[in-house]
């Protein structure tokens, strides 16, 4: 009897393992993945009839070379990523009909659960995107996480442009770009998530990362090239598209496409997209230059990092709403042309804070009044101001766009030179 | 004096299927729903709603303790008759019946949803009718020791989600402090109480506890360890995902998974939490078969409750796919026995309570009690 009772749990045991065996393979929702074709980049653009033209690097994992003892992928000309994977654009009323029709000549399913960025074309994006994201938050594939940016013209023309020259797959430039928001504060970095948090609350403006193709970057001559007017000033004052330069790859991310609710309406370049981002406090660290205040000949260029998260107050009970934001950041200093010594002369280390602080507070200004010309509180000053209000309809009624167009504003730096990089004083003669 | 066939549990396996009952709506609609009606408030609702709850769990506790080691189709016998008995367990199961359709439905809607789209709907009900059967089968001392076993490590879940996404949190989301205004948040913290509707179950099971001296404060343990929960779950929910998504998606803890990006090495990890909640949507549907069948058993006086759990669970399974639609599910879920399930759960004892103190019955000892 004892032994009939130890056999029990193991006929269970075999039972449950057998009947186990049966759902293994995942019956109906099996997907092997030599079945499927990996969507790593999407890009939106308006075809005719108010059709999407829906462009799709699709991964081709054998060409890679990822896993291959020495790692090398196809052989021949252009990048490996660009080898790597397939471009296709196919036009369609939405972004799954698109799939469907592509999957009738790619012959696998389109998968979408590793696609890293969603690309918008500027025309699509100036009639307004939100008919493409609704797919976004609601198609199972898609993630929050993922990356949004617009494009200078036809996305379909960047991504066919798009040849990186350092990465095997496409999926990995596009994890690599959005990581430079946070090392040098080239672009917002926007995620879908942060977008649609823009598109659903009353208090903010949406921002992309802008791209753009550099037709000069492919010419020979160095000379041919064109100097910006304000780099004489020091200011990186450009956008994507105007990196004056020969070679690489010719697409660039460079600035900020602002929205108004759905509709991108402007562009900032890389100082206004430094300010940005300083301002609203998801500045990380950055390159900014600026004249030698002792030797208007040369240059200085001090890395800049945030020091403190910034503390924003936004007073709405007078007719004018007034915004006060204190701004704490610390450097390094990267580059000295001169023989100035910022080492350590402290009078010239306080006279460099200060020309720094009035040179970030001129850029933070005039971007602010950009957008307040366009009623977009791209910072999110809103988030501060609706504090203020008890109720959800009070707030609403208080019409935040319109008040922000007038709003008052008293902006604070406080810049210090932490380090001078590896060396004192200048190098010269002893 | 009848009693149904059935092993007895500690207040600590009490406190554990208690907390299971209760937090697993945090995987359905609930924050959603709370999102919707009280905005940025969403935390204070779920406040609001505690309080209005606590007199019915007060009430709950009270007659439970006029009536120790009796459970509510018991107390209805000894209060109201035969006919009483068998009217609170028809109300008491149809209460736990209706709750186990919805789950089924919502749990097999939301796995189509997100992961299996091309398996049949009712392969994925048949698989929890299954899972909750043999639980159900096996009784409240297997159920509760499977519950104690994963309580663990569904704890871990919700709150490694919270923590992994932390990146995200803007605590902004959580203005203006009032949301939606006091008045629309006290009219939905009447309906709302029946967040805590699910320790009715307690109720149900006072008769097969070890030790029913404990009872009132393992039900208020559950209750005050379940709130606090509730509002961490809900204020991450809101300040991760901003008010706009919170009160449009439908599956929240498992929208907040997908967002966990901690580098290129730490992402998509939401599969993890699957298997999650797949244990606590098993649990909970468990633990309702159970609660319908033993209720039958009381009033019926069948002294064994496993033959009943067959027929119910193919009523269950046949009842959970006469919605439409999963909207239409979430629906009823929400707007009906969300919204007036609290009307069984704090209306029932409070009535037996009433009924009891106007005739002056109960207010005796255990039989433990009086051996000692």
């Amino acid at each position: 009897m004892a032994e009939l009772k130890n056999k029990k749990p193991v006929k269970y045991i075999a039972v449950l393992l057998i009947v186990g065996l049966v759902f293994t393979p995942g019956c109906w929702d099996r997907r092997e993945l030599e079945d499927q074709a990996f969507v790593e980049a999407i890009g939106i653009d308006l075809a005719k009839n108010q059709q999407f033209a829906v462009t799709f690097t699709i991964a081709i994992p054998s060409k890679t070379g990822l896993g291959l003892a020495g790692g090398g992928g196809a052989a021949g000309p252009g990048s490996a990523a660009e080898k790597a994977s397939l471009q296709t654009t196919v036009i369609a009323p939405s972004v799954p009909a698109a799939m469907a029709l592509t999957s009738a000549y790619v012959n696998r399913e389109l998968n979408l659960v590793h696609t890293k960025v969603f690309i918008f074309g500027e025309s699509f994006a100036r009639k307004g995107v939100s008919r493409a994201l609704n797919f976004l938050a609601r198609y199972r594939e898609m993630r929050r996480n993922i990356f949004v940016c617009v494009a200078k013209g036809e996305a379909q023309k960047l991504m066919s442009a798009n040849t990186p020259d350092l990465e095997k797959s496409y999926a990995k430039y596009w994890e690599g770009v959005r990581l430079l928001r946070s090392r040098l504060a080239l672009h917002p970095g926007t995620l879908f998530h942060d977008f649609m948090s823009s598109q659903e609350t009353t208090y903010k403006a949406g921002t992309m990362t802008y791209f753009a193709k550099n037709n000069k970057s492919q010419g020979q001559d160095l000379n041919k090239l064109d100097v910006p007017p304000s780099f004489k000033e020091g200011d990186l004052s450009i956008k994507a598209g105007e990196i004056p330069r020969l070679a690489g790859d010719p697409l660039e991310y460079l600035g900020t496409a602002v929205f108004k609710q759905d509709k991108f309406i402007t562009t900032l370049d890389y100082m206004e997209t430094q300010a940005f981002l300083i301002l609203n406090g998801t500045y990380k660290m950055g390159i900014h230059t600026i004249k030698d205040p002792k030797d208007s000949k040369n240059y200085i260029s001090p890395e800049i990092k945030q020091a403190a998260p910034p503390q924003i107050r936004v007073d709405t009970t007078g007719d004018t709403v007034k915004i006060s934001e204190i701004v704490s950041l610390e450097g390094d200093l990267a580059s000295v042309q001169s023989t100035q010594d910022y080492a350590t002369n402290f009078a010239n280390q306080h006279l460099l804070e200060s020309v720094l602080e009035k040179h970030l507070k001129e850029h933070s200004l005039k971007m602010l009044k950009k957008m307040q010309k366009s009623e977009t509180d791209i910072v999110g000053f809103g988030e501060y101001a609706q504090r203020g209000f008890l109720t959800y309809q009070q707030w609403k009624a208080f019409n935040w766009s319109k008040k922000f167009k007038d709003a008052e504003f008293d902006l604070t730096f406080d810049f210090k030179l932490r380090r001078t990089g590896l060396q004192g004083k200048q190098p010269g003669p002893i | 004096m009848f009693k149904v066939k059935e092993a007895n549990i500690g207040s600590r396996g009490l406190f554990i299927i208690l907390s299971i009952l209760l937090l697993t709506k945090l995987f359905l609609g609930t924050p959603r729903a709370m999102a919707m009606e009280g905005n940025s408030a969403a935390c204070l609702l779920i406040l609001a709603a505690t309080f209005v709850a606590a007199p019915g769990v007060f009430v709950l506790v009270k007659l439970l303790k006029r009536f120790p080691g009796q459970n509510l189709v018991q107390i209805a016998e000894i209060v109201w008759g035969r006919a009483g008995a068998i009217a609170v367990s028809l109300l008491v199961s149809t209460f736990f019946l209706l709750l186990a359709i919805l789950i089924v439905r919502e749990f097999a809607e939301t796995v189509l949803t997100t992961v299996l789209p091309r398996t049949p709907i009712s392969v994925i009900a048949f698989l929890y009718i299954v899972a909750m059967l043999v639980g159900a089968y096996n009784g409240l001392e297997v159920i509760t020791r499977t519950s104690t076993l994963l309580f663990p490590f569904i704890l871990a879940g919700i709150f490694s989600i919270l923590l992994l996404t932390v990146n995200f949190l803007d605590l902004n989301s959580l203005f203006p402090i009032l949301g939606s205004g006091p008045k629309t948040i006290a009219l939905h913290s009447l309906g709302r109480s029946s967040l805590y509707m699910e320790l009715l179950f307690a109720g149900l099971i006072a008769s097969n506890l070890d030790d029913p001296g404990k009872l009132p404060s393992t039900v208020w343990k559950a209750f005050f360890v379940s709130l606090i929960i509730f509002l961490v779950v809900e204020l991450f929910y809101i300040a991760v995902l901003r008010i706009g998504a919170a009160q449009r998606l439908y599956i929240p803890l498992f929208q907040l998974a997908r967002l966990i990006y901690l580098g290129r090495f730490v992402q998509r990890i939401e599969s993890i939490y699957i298997f999650i909640w797949f244990f606590i949507g098993g649990l909970k549907l468990t633990l309702a078969l159970y609660g319908a069948a033993i209720s039958l058993s009381w009033g019926f006086k069948i002294p064994i409750f496993q033959p009943l759990l067959f027929p119910l669970s193919m009523l269950i399974f046949a009842l959970s796919f006469i919605p439409p639609s999963m909207a239409v599910a979430i629906n009823l879920d929400s707007a009906i026995l969300r919204n007036y399930g609290a009307i069984v759960s704090w209306g029932l004892p409070f009535v037996l309570l009433s009924t009891a103190l106007i005739r002056k019955k109960g207010g005796g000892r255990t039989e433990k009690q009086k051996a000692g």
